[in-house]
């Protein structure tokens, strides 16, 4: 009988262990599943950055050859290589803090929780300049949330150091919730210039193949005609599935947004797991699939 | 309501066709100028920042409609590209007038 008490003494901690273990996988999870899909969506705006170099390259061939230098060369670059590079650096820099959390959620020592501390510290500064250049405002993240980190571990025993941790993980998503709402806002916005400017740029790259197919129509041999038309059909076929995969891309974002806010809800009420996590993990990957399946489509053009 | 960025992809939607339609050479690079004009300040409206009110505003409108008009005629009868070429260079002028980079057409 005192065995079986025994037993169940050892079973019920080890199952504590274990919850407060999922509790950290599932923060872990969450994150790691966001930084994936700013990942894509990040890759989005690299296609169109670089449809809209290909358009120019196109406009470079029909300038007089005599021109062509070096610097002309150096003067094509992709819209989001530019002037408009900051949407992909607040998308590299929610990346970014999304690892830099799952790297703390999932940390169970020290030297871990430096490592966490030390990313956090840097993707939280780059989300930091973002905010302040998109709203001219500082952003309210002081040096003190790391501070707290740095004495997770010490000397303390399990129990403690999960509930220090935790306490790290909900100031920090708390205080860079407002970043996060920012950049993703913007971000947005920047996604629909760039479906914009994909869907002229890869029209313009189907005319000038249509304007030379038709000209050299006589002088090719109908396997080359065939090759040329169903290069053509691809990328004619991914023009009309343009608006879909940017629709997506920007419900991916709203997502990105909208479930760091239920984080925060979740965190403040002190559910570290549960359904409303897990339900936003699986809605996370669901849209990394979708966007990675478009982002591969184009890349085969 | 009518916005630059719509207005200004209107027009180059209109004139992409023209590239495969076989225009003499020097119609064609007339027009490629000016569509390369266009593109040139759709890049940077999108980066801007445009509020939609003013006489250079709806003037700005105004041409490019036409120019897209223009356009289409001219796909259907080519004898109206030297005109299209005027009304572009008359739409780039106006929409240079609200965003400021300094695209001209001579």
């Amino acid at each position: 009988m005192q065995r079986i008490c025994l037993s169940s003494v050892i079973a019920a901690l080890l199952l504590s262990t274990g919850c407060s273990s999922i509790s950290s996988e599932h923060v872990s999870e969450f994150s790691q599943a966001s930084a994936a899909l700013s990942a894509e969506a990040a890759d989005v705006l690299h296609q169109a950055s670089e449809q809209n170099r290909q358009r120019k390259i196109y406009q470079l061939a029909h300038e007089p050859a005599q021109g062509l230098t070096v610097e002309r060369l150096q003067q094509v670059e992709g819209f989001f290589a530019g002037d408009s590079q900051p949407a992909l650096l607040a998308l590299q820099a929610l990346e970014e803090y999304s690892l830099a959390l799952a790297l703390l959620a999932g940390a169970d020592e020290q030297d871990e929780i430096d490592k966490a501390a030390a990313a956090l510290h840097e993707s939280v500064t780059d989300m930091s300049e973002r905010y302040q250049q998109l709203k001219q405002s500082p952003l309210n993240l002081s040096a003190s949330e790391f501070r707290l980190l740095a004495l997770v571990a010490d000397g303390v025993g399990h129990a403690v150091f999960e509930t220090r941790k935790r306490e790290a993980i909900r100031e920090i998503i708390t205080k860079s919730d407002p970043a996060v709402r920012l950049l993703a806002d913007a971000i947005e916005n920047s996604l629909t210039a760039a479906e914009i400017l994909q869907n002229n740029d890869l029209r313009h790259a189907l005319q000038e193949q249509i304007a030379d197919y038709r000209q050299r129509l006589h002088d090719n041999a109908i396997t080359t005609r065939t090759r040329a038309l169903n290069k053509m059909w691809q990328q004619a076929d991914q023009l009309k599935q343009l608006p879909e995969q940017y629709r997506a891309a920007r419900e991916a974002t709203v997502l990105l947004r909208d479930s760091h806010q239920l984080l925060v809800a979740e965190v403040t009420a002190d559910r570290y797991s549960g359904e409303a996590l897990l339900a936003c993990i699986s809605e996370l990957n669901r849209y990394r699939k979708k966007l990675n399946s478009f982002n591969k489509k184009l890349k085969e053009l | 309501m009518a916005t630059l960025r719509h207005s200004i992809v209107d027009t180059i939607n209109e004139l992409q066709p023209l590239l495969a339609a076989g225009l003499p050479q020097e119609q064609e690079v007339q027009v490629r100028v000016r569509l390369d004009g266009l593109y040139l300040q759709l890049e940077e409206v999108l980066r801007q920042s445009i509020v939609p009110d003013g006489v250079a505003f709806s003037d700005a409108i105004s041409v490019l409609e036409a120019a897209t008009e223009q356009a289409e005629a001219a796909l259907k009868d080519l004898s109206e590209v030297a005109e299209l070429i005027e009304k572009l260079s008359d739409a780039i002028a106006k929409v240079d007038k609200i965003i400021g980079v300094g695209v001209r057409i001579v």
